[in-house]
């Protein structure tokens, strides 16, 4: 399955409290998610809280976007990646 | 976890709670072999939290006395081993099993109690009279379905007293927890309900081994049973298994003679049931075990001797018999009825059937005359290409072409006439002109009937190469023919592909002329193939002339009628051209489902995979997604199979469209050049118009050619007011964004803010940079939470609208906001705008309606 970077930004900053109610937002997506066959593998936010850099596992592109509809989740951009390990490479 | 086996296990577990206050009661947990009577108690145990004693019964001959004492003490009971040793007293040892339980909280389990021994049988009524006092559950697991033959029992079961009894029968799984099982395991779940009855221990094993048939355990579990059996009873067994579904009593009789005794045996056994006259296995995978275990001889004998006792027996379906006539290798039934079974599935529109039949018929007509064999591979060709297995109706036809060839030119003529039509469904169109020439060479001695047939596919080819012209000449001469020879079939035919032909240039009086041949074909007992071609004709060709509401009706249209007649090809056709329509009227999201759903369905290349690949490929290369580039080149490689100008001119269009949004201006000229010169010579108004945008865009001066269509010829002449008008008129959204990008400073923000709403963000990104570089004010992107609402509202528009949800006022909306309610009007104008509602009142139901709004907030 294709891996996706997706960029989002957030303009009055992404929150998720450290609490049970950021614990059932995350789940709230992630069950979303799984409706479209779509996982949220993890997220890289900036400091401000202002653009996350998400990375998921997806069939397709259209299935990332219908998962974000559902959870009501902003895209910027959707770029498929896969890694580069530096350490991978000796010399 | 456990499926649909909650409620058991809260009443288990309330029970339990009763238990620990001293309340005991005994639990009897029922249900055939599979379904998972020991999984559920396993998992009670495992979280009740009480003690857990656990013996089973097992399948001997000879029981072994106690042996579920014998397990608890093994396992650890101090208490209870020296008692059982030394053999001693009963009464003392069921009173040690008492205190055993009095002590704590405890489950006592006794598993497939259907096998109990007779002291087993008494120790579970002599703790099921005592439970109530003790702080214990009794379980006890049993088979139902084979509870005859356990009467000891029941008459055990029959002494316990029913307050104290909560009884637990376990029903087989539905459908959908079926369903979820085999996505758990991430498996395909059809016909996995069916073949497995529900039966989670039969689903299991399929999920486990998908390559097997019926797995091994399965096998061995059912096999097992039907051992027990008498030999009356096994032939009366093997004789249902053999019967797919379900035997009539009436036949077991007719083959067997006398029955009731065997009947008996099996129904006891819980391997058959009886239902309104009929035998039938209660999982298929025990029949099918059943069957595969008879051997080879006997079941050709069965299946002779059924097939014998059906064609007595009035009113016995042609396809069991044929399936009679195939298992018992009787040629001479299966040449005789196998043909007779296609023909009436393809007339109820069953082509899967139909194809299958007439594939069941050639296996044996090796001996039959090449005349006779190419009817039966004509026939097959004809039920192959209706269920959309071109190449297997393209290899049959010339299989067939190759026994009459020089034979019979009337008969030759036909088979040249009817191999065109696949040939260009599947993409080789230059394949399928030379057999329609061919046709058409052969016609011209033969009566109007073979002429109607050849001149109407040659109308068809020539529409399919948009040679409008030529497409309603021999249209024409079909139509005429037709009316000679009174061909209902072929003058429906003619008129629909004429008329399809007609839309690219008169979009009214084509739709006329296909609605003609519609009306006709209602008349027809074809299947209902040509009432879905109509649709298709309608739908498709309207598209591609961009009378895109027109076409979306037709669609709708020709996609129901084709789901309930089981049409695949032409639906397959139609849902990718849906794509294509839904994405030109801005529907991006569905037509992105459309199009995916086509592409998974249809692997290899046809015309419907080539138009799911454009509207796919065109819709990622507008949002700007990854994933556009292997589309667009398969697109290419599968346009140029065919070399017609309505493959090409799209996908080079789009590898146009792309290349330029990549700013590649070179590669999107060279992309518009390829297709341009087939358009100008069949003088396509909408491909030559698109296509010359291209070559303007990417740089050249291209003047309007000659019958444009309209928005790309005021686009060409410089009216980007015009063009981006008339896109509006036709509900394009794109296009006429793409129209106002050349326009003035206003212009380019009213594209924006439509590409905005879309998520076109190449475009929209190419749009801000020219306005930069022109030095023109450039709007701030939309923010990223507007686009996530769909209906493109601002926060601050956001926040008015849950105001207005409250009831509240502008003055007060003001207040609350620190706004004027100047600025809060305007807010809800472009409220009621966006949401294209009339009043604040509609707003907010549309607002909830679109799940911008909670239902109660």
């Amino acid at each position: 399955m294709p891996r996706y970077m997706i960029e989002r930004t957030f303009p009055d900053g992404l929150t998720i409290p450290m609490n049970s109610d950021g614990a059932k937002a995350c789940l709230g997506v992630v069950d979303a998610n799984a409706a479209q066959g779509v996982t949220w593998v993890h997220s890289y936010v900036s400091p401000d809280h202002r653009k996350t850099y998400c990375i998921y596992d997806g069939p397709t592109p259209e299935s990332i976007r219908s998962a974000a509809a559902s959870t009501k989740l902003p895209i910027d951009r959707i770029t498929e990646v896969s890694v580069l390990d530096p350490y991978f490479y000796r010399s | 976890m456990l499926l649909e086996r909650e409620a058991a296990l809260r009443r288990m577990q309330d029970d339990l709670a009763a238990a620990r206050a001293g309340a005991g009661r005994t639990v009897l947990l029922s249900g055939e072999a599979g379904i998972g009577k020991t999984s559920l108690a396993e998992a009670f145990v495992r979280d009740g939290g009480a003690r857990v004693l656990w013996g089973a019964c097992e399948a001997l001959s000879t029981p072994h006395p106690l042996g579920p004492l014998h397990d608890i003490a093994r396992a650890g009971s101090l208490r209870l081993a020296p008692l059982l040793r030394t053999g001693g007293d009963r009464a003392a040892l069921f009173e040690a099993v008492l205190e055993e339980l009095a002590q704590a909280p405890t489950v006592l389990v006794i598993e497939d109690a259907h096998w109990a021994d007779a002291a087993t049988l008494d120790l579970v009524r002599f703790l099921g009279r005592r439970i109530a006092g003790l702080p214990a559950l009794l379980v006890l697991t049993y088979r139902d379905d084979e509870l005859d033959a356990a009467p000891a029992l029941r008459a055990a079961l029959g002494h316990l007293p029913a307050r104290h009894v909560t009884r637990l029968p376990l029903s087989p799984l539905s459908a959908r927890a079926v369903a979820e099982l085999a996505e758990r395991a991430g498996r395909d779940a059809a016909g996995l309900h069916q073949a497995s009855g529900g039966n989670p221990f039969f689903v299991a094993e399929l999920l486990a081994h998908p390559d097997e048939g019926v797995p091994a355990t399965v096998r061995d579990a059912v096999l097992g049973r039907a051992a027990l059996l008498d030999p009356d009873a096994r032939s009366l067994l093997d004789l249902a298994s053999i019967a797919p579904r379900a035997a009539e009593v009436e036949l077991c009789e007719a083959v067997l003679g006398p029955i009731a005794r065997a009947l008996d045996a099996c129904l006891a056994s819980g391997l058959l049931r009886e239902e309104g006259g009929m035998l039938r296995f209660r999982h298929e995978l025990a029949r099918v075990a059943v069957e595969q275990a008879v051997a080879s001889p006997t079941s050709t004998r069965l299946h002779a001797r059924v097939l014998a006792c059906l064609e007595a027996l009035p009113g016995a379906g042609l396809a069991r018999r044929v399936h009679h006539a195939l298992q018992a290798r009787n040629g001479e039934a299966v040449l005789r009825l196998a043909p007779l079974a296609a023909r009436e599935a393809a007339a109820r529109g069953s082509w899967r059937e139909a194809h299958a039949h007439s594939l069941a018929a050639l296996r044996f007509a090796d001996h039959l005359s090449p005349r006779a064999r190419a009817e039966l591979l004509d026939e097959f060709a004809r039920h192959a290409f209706e269920a959309n297995d071109m190449e297997a109706a393209i290899r049959a036809r010339d299989e067939a072409l190759a026994l009459v060839s020089g034979s019979d030119a009337a008969f030759e003529c036909d088979l040249w006439t009817r191999q065109a039509i696949p040939l260009a469904r599947a993409l080789r169109n230059a394949e399928a002109d030379v057999a329609s020439r061919r046709a058409l060479g052969l016609a011209g001695d033969l009566g109007a009937g073979h002429q109607a047939r050849a001149f109407a596919t040659e109308c068809y080819l020539r529409m399919l190469n948009r040679d409008v012209e030529e497409a309603i000449a021999w249209g024409d001469r079909a139509i005429d023919a037709a009316h000679r020879c009174g061909d209902r079939e072929m003058l429906a035919a003619a008129l629909v592909w004429s008329g399809a032909a007609l839309i690219f240039v008169d979009h009214a009086r084509g739709c006329e002329r296909v609605r003609g041949g519609l009306e006709i074909g209602r008349e027809l007992a074809d299947g209902g193939v040509r009432i879905a071609d109509a649709w298709q004709m309608l739908g498709t060709a309207s598209g591609e002339v961009f009378e895109l509401a027109d076409a979306q009706r037709f669609l709708d249209e020709g996609l129901a009628f084709a789901r309930t007649r089981d049409l695949d090809r032409l639906g397959v056709y139609m849902e990718a051209w849906r794509a294509l329509v839904l994405l030109e009227r801005g529907e991006w999201s569905a037509a992105g489902d459309a199009a995916n759903a086509v592409l998974a369905r249809e692997a290899s290349g046809s015309t419907s995979r080539v138009m799911a690949l454009v509207a796919l490929g065109r819709l990622r290369v507008r949002r700007g997604d990854p994933g556009a580039g292997e589309l667009l080149d398969e697109a290419l490689e599968l346009a140029r199979r065919s070399g017609t100008l309505q493959r090409l001119a799209p996908v080079r269009a789009l590898r146009a469209e792309a290349a330029w949004l990549a700013g590649d201006l070179a590669a999107a000229r060279a992309e518009a050049v390829a297709a341009m010169e087939l358009a100008r010579e069949k003088s396509h108004p909408w491909f030559v118009g698109e296509l010359a945008s291209w070559l303007r865009r990417a740089g050249l001066t291209e003047a309007a050619p000659p019958g444009c269509a309209e928005p790309h010829a005021l686009q060409l002449a410089g009216d980007w007011r015009g063009s981006a008008d008339a896109w509006e008129r036709r509900g394009c959204p794109y296009q006429q964004a793409m129209a106002l990008a050349e326009g003035d400073g206003e212009a380019r923000k009213s594209a924006l803010a439509i590409l905005e709403r879309l998520g076109a963000r190449p475009l929209a990104d190419e749009v801000r940079r020219r306005m930069r570089e022109a030095g023109l004010a450039v709007p701030r992107g939309a923010r990223a939470a507007t686009r996530a609402n769909g209906a493109g509202l601002t926060t601050r528009e956001m926040e008015v609208l849950r105001l207005l949800a409250r009831g509240w006022q502008n003055a007060r909306i003001a207040q609350e906001l620190s706004r004027s309610p100047r600025t809060v009007e305007h807010h809800l104008e472009a409220i009621l705008a966006k949401l294209e509602v009339g009043s604040r009142g509609e707003a907010v139901a549309a607002a909830r309606e679109r799940g911008l709004l909670r239902q109660d907030g």
